[in-house]
């Protein structure tokens, strides 16, 4: 059982000296405890934001010359300011693209993520042999360090590698899909790497959701004659609605993220056919150093993200803040 | 060393090179394989190669004489040992470079007494390295090795230091004398905006090998000694009459994949008399001869492989020419090492005589004749360059540390090595190889790419080329894979070139692509009328 | 819920879970023991004809292929990202323990700093990237042991924040404040008693994030050049050479695995930053 404290709870034990500061008095010790956090996120957060921002301000590419000459023009030309934020409309189709391929890619990843782990999560609830060792090789996946992700799944998507093998053993003819060199088929690639990667954690999710639905509903649906769809829909998933909307959020949080397996995969290619938002703005940054305008994109990514993760925590707030 | 071990060695190697390009990052590798390929097959040859006949005299050993490019760098550097607030120079250099290099690292350290520290970063990752370094401005680096391309973006950003006092100074014998390398290369990929930034220690101009038996069974022979065929419409015939689709033979094997592709625009466009900008800039993408160009590099995929709109350099060797199912390639000069390379096994067409590879004939690219003459345009995809970090504690040093390995002798003994995928470009490693080196490039090799050199034309070198280059690309593939006609391609190229070229500033980049273009070889200049433009 | 009977169509399910699973990690390994002619062979080698070690060579001695390759051998590698990723994840258990003791007991900072906090997990590793090459440049960090470690805290504090608060919040305040009656003070309560009490919790908690800094790429490839070289840097030197990488994964993949297993029963709370208990 958890139990919160109170702010009353602990006051009248609270002991006090007659010392002008004393590291236990219980008006500092909050203050205290969370100050190494907060200097943490001003210094390594809000100051490079800070700066992010006012590089997005300016033209600066490290081909134009110092960044401070451009960190002063902010505040000589008034004319230059902002111009980034104008390319990104203006000129550059490819970062609303790269938004737009991140949402379908998200959407597409985390759907399939959450089918197949709540399938294979309904599995064990059954009794059979073995179970523990298949539990903990299913999880497995979810271990391997994305850029070891990356390294196998490249090898396995070759043209002579022994997905196509597989393909044209069921074919009965040789397959020669050019996974990681065609549109559709990279983009499918790094679909189906991602759920490889991550499925693991929605059927982790999944089955702690299962385990916590009270039986005797069921039970009496089951008298009742319900089916077992029926069953599924009425009972077993209002149940799960919690959890399973804080596996939506977090994977979703994290899925945005995604980088290191499209990386080495498809380095976003062919074209830009798998280019996500953190792919593009790597890209951007530090592969044609347009620095400015990198910064100008990356600062409104960093806005829809912040103002996304708050909207999608809202119905899980009060659960994940308060513990319980 | 076993047969078999130099296979695994061999293979090791080539997967490595393989798989930098493969289909994750099309950017620079594909050459490096081949010329880790070559490195490696020289192993394999090299004992077994009796020598006979050399076409210039070949001097039994370079004793190194007073005065030399060398000798100053040694002792400027001896002198600058005591005060130096850093005692090792750092190189950051591509991946699979470091045999030019490290098997000299102990030699440098006893004349001078500098420690060499090699820093490898991928080949995909030099131009970014560099430029994380000009924003970060830590002095890790004293010397990075670039590609030209890098050049100009590396100069505008402050990150390059200014050679050409030194150069004045030290005199690393570049621009004259005996062992120079000769104009218009020695200017385009060594200076931007008139002033030095980088020295050579790699030479990679293209050129054109054929099966010269096959040649001799169609019962033809080469235009001229050096010069299979003269004219891009020759190439053209020759590709389509020696193509035998029934026995898998075929005429042409270009390079169509991502990335590659469009060097081959670059040279059969501007020897038509053209070069990508005109006088104010202005894209010459969409011109008639571009259209043309493409029209033409669409074509003669009738007699090309039917998978080659996926390969590259690696895979049309490997399966194509190396097999001996493919008449004609473009290649860097490894290719020319590698083709008479026996260990590299699945050569059908390998061994090696008097001159050369048996099989293979090399020749100059072709041109186009233009006012009644006939103008080659070859173009230079890559090299290498030394750049001085300007943020580094030790400059001068390590300026001194490139002037020493480019030196000369040094770059004799340098280029040869295993392991490495530096390719010769002063004068001397033509006019006057010592024997390791002609064994390296045996045959008709020196003397083709000596006379080629004069015709060598850049790549997009100015602030922002591989943005440039990029859009090319896309647009190329585009056209080749019949997704868009020839005309749209190109013009849609030059929409996206021109509003690189506004947003880089407009003014800056004419002034920088002027100085460029003073700087092609003088007959084409005169063609596009760029003689007249400043 | 009720348990229903396992039929011959969920083995077939779980069986296609398990190939799912189990054949990319397969496929690595056997890799790993793969002779240089079979790492890309067509067709591919399924298993290697001649097992052999030499692929795990380079992580003890210098990569030699005729020259000397990479920044050395790799076991240097593993060095350093254990020192980073250890220094990180100790900094981040101290800095993010405070917080969520001062969050859990007093509610410091209240809804908006837990929230912050949190946001930090959601923001893409390369928006931050670009202004810390520039900060990192200006204080001199780049390629420090130092530098690497700052970012990397910077990443998991918000992991060690929230999963040591839901350890925390299981804990009773009673048992603080008997102890506090005992005599002791508010720091020796928290620290002495509260503290011991998540031992679990803590090696749980740790753990994890030395998985998260262990698995770290793309800052190490951003903020790094030789003087610290992470396990993930290292591996794309041998880039490629999929023999040579396999083994590194294999030898990278195993501690992490281990301790994943280790932990299994706090891995859903991890990732959901507390939020699923288990």
């Amino acid at each position: 059982m958890v139990t919160n404290t109170s702010n009353g709870g602990a006051s009248s034990l609270g002991l006090r000296k007659p010392r002008r500061f004393d590291p236990n008095d219980k008006r500092i010790i909050p203050g205290l405890l969370i100050t190494p956090v907060q200097i943490l996120l001003i210094v390594m957060l809000i100051f490079p934001f800070v700066l992010e921002f006012v590089i997005s301000l300016t033209e600066w590419q490290p081909i134009y010359g110092d960044f401070w000459d451009a960190f002063n023009s902010v505040f000589t030309q008034k004319i230059n300011q902002g111009i980034s934020y104008n390319y990104l409309v203006t000129d550059e189709p490819r970062y609303l693209q790269a938004l737009g391929r991140t949402v379908i890619m998200s959407v597409i990843s985390l759907c399939l993520e959450f089918v197949i782990g709540l399938g294979l999560a309904s599995l064990f609830l059954k009794k059979f042999w073995g179970k523990r060792v298949w539990f903990t090789a299913l999880l497995t996946p979810m271990m391997i360090m994305p850029v070891v992700v990356g390294y196998t799944w490249f090898m396995l998507f070759q043209y002579n590698g022994p997905i196509n093998q597989v393909f044209g053993w069921i074919a009965f003819s040789p397959v020669n899909f050019k996974w990681l060199n065609d549109a559709t088929l990279a983009f499918i690639a790094v679909i189906v790497t991602e759920v490889w990667h991550w499925t693991p954690l929605f059927f982790l999710i999944m089955l702690s959701g299962l385990n916590a639905v009270p039986e005797n509903p069921i039970r009496a649906a089951t008298v009742l004659g319900a089916s077992n769809f029926k069953i599924f829909w009425t009972i077993i998933l209002p149940n799960m609605k919690a959890v399973i909307i804080i596996a939506f959020v977090i994977r979703g949080m994290e899925v945005v993220k995604l980088f290191d397996e499209i990386y080495l995969l498809t380095r976003g290619g062919p074209g830009t056919a798998t280019e996500t938002i953190s792919l593009y703005l790597y890209k951007l940054a530090f592969e044609d150093f347009r620095l400015a305008y990198a910064g100008s994109a990356a600062f409104i990514v960093l806005i829809i993200t912040v103002v996304l993760i708050n909207m999608m925590l809202k119905p899980i707030r009060y659960q994940l803040v308060e513990g319980r | 060393m076993s047969q078999v071990e130099k296979k695994e060695k061999f293979l090791k190697e080539l997967y490595r090179l393989w798989g930098m390009h493969m289909s994750r990052d099309y950017k620079v590798s594909r050459r490096d394989l081949m010329k880790g390929m070559v490195s490696l097959g020289l192993s394999g040859t090299a004992i077994s190669m009796i020598m006979r006949k050399a076409p210039f005299s070949v001097k039994s050993a370079w004793a190194a004489e007073g005065g030399t490019p060398e000798e100053r760098a040694i002792n400027a550097a001896k002198a600058l040992y005591a005060n130096s607030p850093k005692k090792t120079v750092s190189i950051m250099h591509p991946s699979g470079s470091g045999g030019n290099m490290s098997p000299f690292s102990a030699e440098w350290k006893a004349l001078t007494g500098f420690d060499v520290e090699l820093i490898e970063v991928p080949v995909t990752q030099t131009h970014q390295k560099g430029m994380q370094e000009a924003v970060a401005k830590t002095g890790r680096y004293d010397l990075l090795l670039p590609a030209p391309l890098s050049l100009p973006d590396y100069a505008e950003s402050g990150l390059a230091q200014d050679l050409t006092a030194w150069v004045d100074k030290y005199d690393p014998e570049l621009f004259d004398g005996p062992n120079k390398l000769e104009y218009p290369v020695s200017d385009f990929g060594q200076k931007y905006k008139g002033k030095i930034y980088g020295l050579y220690c790699d030479g990679d101009w293209w050129l054109l090998n054929y099966r010269k038996d096959k040649l001799a069974e169609a019962g033809k022979s080469p235009k001229q000694k050096r010069s299979v065929v003269d004219t891009w419409a020759e190439y053209d015939q020759l590709a389509a009459d020696m193509t035998d689709k029934a026995n898998d033979f075929w005429g042409a094997l270009e390079y169509r994949s991502p990335f590659w592709n469009k060097f081959h625009w670059m040279t059969r466009f501007q020897s038509k008399g053209v070069l990508y900008f005109d006088k104010d800039m202005k894209s010459m993408a969409a011109s008639p001869e571009s259209i043309k160009t493409v029209t033409d590099l669409v074509n003669i995929q009738e007699y090309m492989p039917p998978e080659q709109f996926n390969y590259g350099f690696t895979e049309n060797y490997a399966q194509y020419y190396a097999a001996g199912r493919g008449f004609f390639e473009f290649g860097w000069p490894s290719l020319w090492r590698y083709s008479h390379d026996v260990a590299g096994a699945q050569s059908i067409i390998a061994g090696k005589d008097a001159n050369g590879p048996t099989q293979t004939g090399i020749s100059k690219v072709p041109g186009d004749i233009v006012n009644g003459e006939l103008i080659r345009a070859d173009v230079m995809p890559f090299a290498w360059d030394f750049v001085v970090n300007a943020h580094s504690q030790i400059p001068e040093a390590a300026y001194l540390y490139a002037q020493w390995l480019t030196g000369p002798t040094m770059s004799m003994r340098s280029i040869p090595n295993e392991g490495g995928y530096f390719d010769p470009w002063r004068n001397n490693h033509f006019l006057d190889p010592s024997p390791e080196f002609f064994e390296a490039y045996p045959g008709d090799f020196l003397a083709t790419s000596y006379e080629a050199v004069v015709d060598c034309v850049p790549e997009i070198i100015l602030r922002g080329g591989a943005e440039y280059h990029d859009t090319l690309d896309r647009n190329l593939q585009a056209a080749y894979n019949g997704d868009k006609t020839p005309e749209q391609a190109m013009k849609d190229t030059a929409k996206e070139q021109d509003r690189i070229t506004r947003r880089l500033g407009k003014d800056t980049q004419i002034e920088a692509w002027r100085a460029l273009a003073a700087m092609y070889p003088s007959a084409l200049q005169q063609a596009a009328g760029a003689d007249k433009w400043s | 819920m009720p348990r229903r009977p396992f039929r011959w169509y969920d083995a077939i399910g779980l069986l296609a879970g398990l190939v799912f699973a189990l054949f990319p990690i397969f496929w690595m390994v056997s890799t790993s023991f793969k002779p240089t002619h079979e790492w890309a062979a067509t067709p591919p080698a399924w298993i290697p004809s001649q097992a052999t070690w030499a692929n795990y060579a380079p992580l003890i001695v210098d990569f030699k292929d005729i020259y000397v390759f990479g920044h050395g051998a790799s076991w240097q590698a593993m060095m350093h990202s254990f020192i980073v990723s250890g220094a990180a994840t100790f900094i981040a258990l101290v800095i993010g323990g405070m917080a969520a003791i001062g969050f859990s007991r007093y509610q410091a900072g209240g809804h908006t700093l837990a929230i912050a906090i949190l946001s930090v997990r959601g923001i893409p590793t390369v928006v931050i990237a670009i202004p810390f090459l520039i900060l990192f440049g200006w204080l001199g960090l780049r390629d420090t042991h130092v530098g690497l470690i700052l970012a990397y805290v910077t990443f998991t504090t918000p992991f060690a924040f929230w999963m040591l608060k839901s350890f925390i919040d299981e804990i009773p305040a009673e048992i603080e404040e008997a102890a506090m009656m005992d005599g002791m003070s508010r720091w020796q309560a928290h620290f002495r008693v509260t503290v011991p009490l998540i031992k679990g919790g803590l090696i749980a908690t740790a753990l994890f994030i030395f998985i998260l800094n262990w698995s770290e790429f793309l800052l190490a490839v951003v903020l790094t050049e030789k003087t610290v070289f992470t396990v993930p840097v290292n591996m794309q030197l041998y880039g490629g050479m999929a023999g040579i990488q396999a083994a590194l994964a294999t030898v990278a993949a195993l501690p992490i695995v281990v301790m994943g297993l280790l932990i299994h029963k706090h891995l859903a709370r991890g990732f959901t930053l507390g939020a699923v208990k288990r």
